[in-house]
């Protein structure tokens, strides 16, 4: 019998690899995502991000933190490097990915932004995930009037130790 | 001087071109012309483009795609440079380290001095 060991990328390497997968002329297009991996047992985690906007890390008294590590698109063949970024999640602190669409949201002056983001995680501290993507939603909805969205909004939240609560 | 499609607006200048985005935005309702205007200049032999984007006041992932697909296209014969960005163009540059990629300048005119040279 033959046992294929799974191969672990740390969030950087992995980035480099699709970097070089997916070359601009592949697909004719660039794209930007997060790669985050967490250690479930320790909190620790890595993360690295391809022009994605800077995974937050939602304290569990409210401090917001963001993650800059990462470098450009995907697509761009090695033009630059990788960085990654490491850190630690402790109990009932949260981490949210986002696509711009929620920060470049606009109603008819304005555009959402990364501070409205921020008042908003800051009074969802201690939320579930879900309430936390619930109040985003919600507020982005109260911004814009209910109009219909320019672009797509996803927003992913994750609570640590939240199941054991 | 001559005006494509009314967003952008071209102009020759020494060995650069400069190409106008006459739009405040540059998202997916622009990005896709943009990009076939690039396409066409690039096929017509410019190598070396001055992207003015001084009258944009939001881009988004599309407008950067369009851009990046350009310098890919041009490859290491020709050079896309990016003039004008300001306020949160200038951040998004910089959020997607775009502003590493790029050569970035204050106005046209020192973007076209880099080009020429």
């Amino acid at each position: 019998m033959q046992v294929k060991q799974r191969t672990a990328f740390s969030p950087k390497e992995m980035l480099e690899k699709l970097d070089r997968e997916y070359p601009i002329e592949r697909f004719d297009r660039p794209f930007t995502m997060s790669y985050l991996v967490l250690n479930r047992k320790s909190g620790e985690f890595r993360c690295s991000r391809a022009g994605h906007p800077m995974p937050i890390i939602i304290r569990r008294g409210g401090n917001i933190e963001s993650i800059e590590a990462g470098g450009t698109m995907i697509g761009l063949d090695r033009m630059l490097p990788f960085d990654e970024g490491v850190g630690r999640l402790n109990h009932g602190d949260s981490i949210l990915l986002y696509s711009d669409g929620v920060t470049d949201c606009r109603n008819l002056s304005e555009t959402y932004g990364l501070e409205r983001l921020y008042s908003v995680l800051r009074r969802s501290s201690g939320c579930s995930p879900e309430a936390l993507c619930d109040n985003i939603m919600a507020d982005l909805l109260h911004f814009n009037s209910g109009a219909a969205m320019e672009d797509d909004n996803t927003i992913l939240a994750l609570t640590y130790g939240a199941s054991q609560e | 001087m001559t005006k494509t499609k009314i967003r952008l607006q071209e102009q020759v200048d020494g060995k650069a071109l400069v190409v106008k985005l006459l739009d405040s935005r540059f998202d997916a309702s622009v990005a896709p012309v943009v990009k076939e205007r690039f396409a066409e200049l690039i096929r017509e032999g410019h190598q070396r483009i001055a992207l003015d984007i001084s009258q944009v006041e939001f881009i988004d992932s599309t407008g950067l795609s369009a851009a990046v697909w350009a310098l890919k296209r041009l490859g290491e014969d020709g050079e896309l440079v990016i003039s004008g960005a300001h306020g949160a163009v200038m951040s998004i540059l910089r959020l997607t380290r775009l502003d590493k990629v790029f050569r970035i300048f204050p106005d046209t005119e020192m973007a076209i001095a880099a080009l020429s040279g």
